[in-house]
């Protein structure tokens, strides 16, 4: 198995050349890239291997959680504008993960093993920290876009909810947009990750597809609920209390 | 004389550890147009917008009609002192729809077309995006929506910039009109024919502080001169 991924490195030699015989620069990136995905791979290997042997909850949630403040690290460097980026990212993605995961519980489609919870969680959290870094980007430069248009309404004698409800709808929006349009082609044009994933370990095609739907679902919930928490917190923080706008 | 509506105690104005505006004492009178003149980058727009609380003074008191304006509910501050700013100033849509929301938003008891009304406007414009509209269509919308507002107060920062000579006398005139009705008025301006026109007193900004008082005409007299040489004369 082992020596079969060493022989897989020769895809990214194969990419490494095209950049190389394309002068793309872009070798270079390829090289640590590919390291780091190997490096990083291997070590959550053996994290995981650690956690699915103890099988303890308070072990795959303390997982779960510190998957989330590097995805709220991450977040924090894509939205940089916005002040507390990486807070309000980790909130969105904490209550992403506990609204999706928690309903997936709840109705028993899966139980709290790291065999569900873990693939699931990280899922949930990559997305909803894409989305949370997304809409808040995109919140901060409506504002400084539309900044006469917000700082008009609240001086006729608008609340900050309401000069701003447009901008919330447009940045949730635009977070939401990835997930909605591959809820339109999913299966159509690729098999997604879950689902190839079941078909190699050998499940039957209707079992994947199925645990696939229930994922979509899942990560359309985590990030509608991610990107709200996210955006309604961070209203707080751009505008000064009901007065006026803080950017 | 009657007691100010405004008065700014040792105003100042800090930003990112930049001083925007210094020691600024002011009073502004009932029923009084009174203009506010400077260079560009002076803090004008900066000081209008301490007299609604669209800036947050950071050091000093501001009065409104004797209480001080941070003991004041901001929705009833903004019902008696209302700023409108130049350029596009009202949400993306369908003019009707605009209107529709802050009507809603406001409560104000009016139509679509009565606001269109108050400055004259074509009911056409109410099927126009309000992206589509020309500056001086948008603008005057703006001032309309004011106005249905019914406050004591205006604020206004260049709001003829962006208007055609016609429409900008349009404008002047329903000021005064409002003026005679027992509103104040506190404005800036960049068209000095205007100044002289409507204004009756006012300050000259440089660099964050009043560097003059005085009539409209006095104050025209400060542009390109430096400090010294303004207040000498």
């Amino acid at each position: 198995m082992y020596q079969k991924v060493v022989y897989s490195a020769i895809l990214l030699i194969i990419a490494i050349g095209i950049s190389y015989y394309n002068k793309l620069k872009a070798e270079k990136d390829l090289i640590i890239g590919g390291i780091r995905a190997a490096v990083q791979l291997v070590l959550i290997g053996y994290v995981l291997h650690y956690i699915f042997a103890l099988d303890k909850l308070w072990a795959q949630i303390l997982l779960l959680f510190i998957m989330s403040i590097i995805a709220s690290h991450t977040a924090k460097g894509r939205a940089k504008e916005v002040k507390n980026a990486g807070f309000l990212a980790f909130l969105g993605i904490i209550s992403g993960t506990f609204v999706s995961i928690g309903v997936l519980l709840a109705v028993g489609f899966i139980t709290p093993e790291p065999k569900y919870l873990i693939p699931l969680g990280g899922m949930v959290i990559g997305n909803t920290m894409t989305a949370s870094a997304l809409a808040l980007d995109r919140f901060h430069s409506e504002l400084k876009t539309n900044l006469p248009k917000i700082l008009f309404a609240l001086s006729l004698g608008m609340s900050t909810k309401d000069a701003s409800i447009f901008y919330i709808r447009k940045s949730i929006r635009a977070a939401m947009t990835p997930i909605i349009n591959t809820l339109k082609i999913v299966g159509l044009i690729q098999l997604p990750g879950a689902m190839t994933g079941m078909l190699v370990a050998g499940a039957s095609p209707m079992k994947a597809a199925m645990f696939q739907l229930a994922i979509m679902y899942m990560i359309a919930a985590a990030v509608s609920t991610g990107s709200s928490v996210a955006l309604l917190l961070a209203r707080k923080d751009l505008f000064y209390k009901d007065i006026t706008v803080n950017i | 004389m009657s007691k100010p509506v405004f008065k700014f105690e040792n105003v100042y104005l800090e930003k990112n550890g930049k001083t925007i505006l210094e020691d600024i004492n002011l009073e502004i009178f009932p029923n009084e147009f009174f203009v506010i003149l400077g260079e560009n980058g002076s803090g004008k727009s900066s000081l209008l917008k301490l007299f609604n609380r669209l800036e947050l003074n950071t050091k000093g008191r501001i009065y409104f009609n004797g209480e001080d304006i941070e003991d004041i509910p901001i929705h009833k501050l903004r019902d008696k002192v209302i700023m409108i700013m130049q350029g596009a100033t009202l949400f993306e849509g369908k003019v009707k729809k605009v209107l529709e929301t802050y009507i809603k938003k406001l409560n104000l008891n009016k139509t679509p077309e009565d606001i269109l009304d108050i400055m004259g406007l074509n009911y056409s414009n109410l099927e126009k995006n309000t992206e589509n509209l020309s500056g001086g269509e948008g603008q005057l919308i703006a001032i309309s929506l004011a106005i249905a507002k019914n406050p004591d107060i205006f604020l206004l920062d260049e709001i003829t910039s962006a208007l055609s000579i016609t429409m900008g006398a349009l404008v002047r005139n329903k000021m005064k009109e409002l003026q005679k009705q027992g509103k104040t008025i506190i404005c800036i301006t960049h068209n000095m024919e205007n100044a002289v026109e409507v204004g009756e007193r006012g300050i000259f900004l440089k660099d964050g502080k009043i560097i003059k008082r005085g009539s409209v005409k006095e104050l025209i007299e400060c542009f390109g001169k430096d400090e010294e040489k303004c207040i000498k004369r």
